[in-house]
């Protein structure tokens, strides 16, 4: 259960590197149906909301926490910023810090902020993800 | 570079439950409610909707596009997902209607407000996207 006396300010660091592939690039683009010519070939670009890629991730890590009994099928996604200092490039080595940076619990629901700061190789941000996430108790959803 | 026009749209994309599927494996968020009626029934939806960030990233084409391709103009976006987009259980799925205006133009950053509906009904609400000013070029 998520305590805010306890959670909030919880960081988590990703464990494995994500590399992005230009594989992964097109797979994301065409499911985006965009054909902007900078997302295509055999050096893309990522599309800019690629950033939704490591930001799952990292939700998936606050997810597979024990501690803070999170379900990914209970979880409503509210508000989405995303601040980028560049796009992210074929061959990028990506780390994320997570920050649980706010939490209120009200009405059987867990109000989250989440933070993701997506790194690249030299530990540069990439793109900074800032997410509401509302998660409904257990005992309110049907199981 | 010729002057960008100062507002954008109306453009209209299409959202179907096979895009959805794409999305969930391009993007790696598989929550049961983009794929399973019965799961999404179990959180009160009507039905499967589709990703909130995937309509997010649907909808900023409509911006990089009015930048002529240049994606890497884009400096943020910021909206809160203010409707479920329902997905029937069809081939033709649903229309997203965007629809943007600038409103600021700063020296460095220009900030673009849009409009994101389906059916009439707002999907996105407090859309803001800022982009590098084009004289920055």
């Amino acid at each position: 259960m998520l305590d805010p006396s306890l959670h909030i300010g919880k960081t988590l660091r990703s464990v494995e590197p994500y590399l992005v592939s230009r594989d992964k690039i097109l797979e994301f683009t065409r499911a985006l149906g965009d054909d902007n010519p900078l997302y295509q070939g055999p050096d893309p670009t990522a599309p800019p909301t690629f950033a939704a890629v490591l930001t799952v991730r990292a939700w998936q890590q606050l997810i597979d926490d024990p501690e803070l009994g999170l379900a990914l099928k209970r979880i409503i996604h509210a508000d989405q910023e995303f601040t980028w200092h560049r796009l992210f490039r074929v061959g990028d080595v990506i780390s994320t810090v997570t920050v649980l940076e706010d939490l209120r619990i009200r009405g059987g629901m867990d109000y989250m902020t989440v933070v993701v700061h997506v790194l690249d190789q030299d530990e540069a941000e990439v793109v900074q993800s800032r997410s509401l996430l509302i998660h409904k108790h257990a005992e309110e959803a049907a199981a | 570079m010729t002057a960008l026009p100062l507002t954008i749209g109306p453009e209209t994309y299409t959202i179907t439950r096979f895009g959805t599927l794409l999305y969930a494996a391009a993007s790696g968020d598989w929550n049961p409610i983009h794929w399973s009626d019965r799961q999404a029934r179990n959180l009160g939806l009507p039905g499967v909707i589709t990703h909130g960030l995937y309509t997010m990233g649907i909808a900023l084409r409509a911006v990089t596009d009015w930048l002529g391709g240049d994606a890497s103009r884009v400096v943020s976006y910021k909206l809160r997902f203010a409707r479920p987009v329902l997905l029937p259980d069809d081939d033709d799925g649903v229309d997203l209607r965007v629809i943007g205006k600038v409103v600021a133009q700063g020296e460095t950053t220009w900030t673009v407000r849009l409009e994101v509906a389906c059916a009439g009904q707002p999907v996105l609400s407090r859309v803001s996207v800022e982009v590098k000013a084009p004289d920055q070029d």
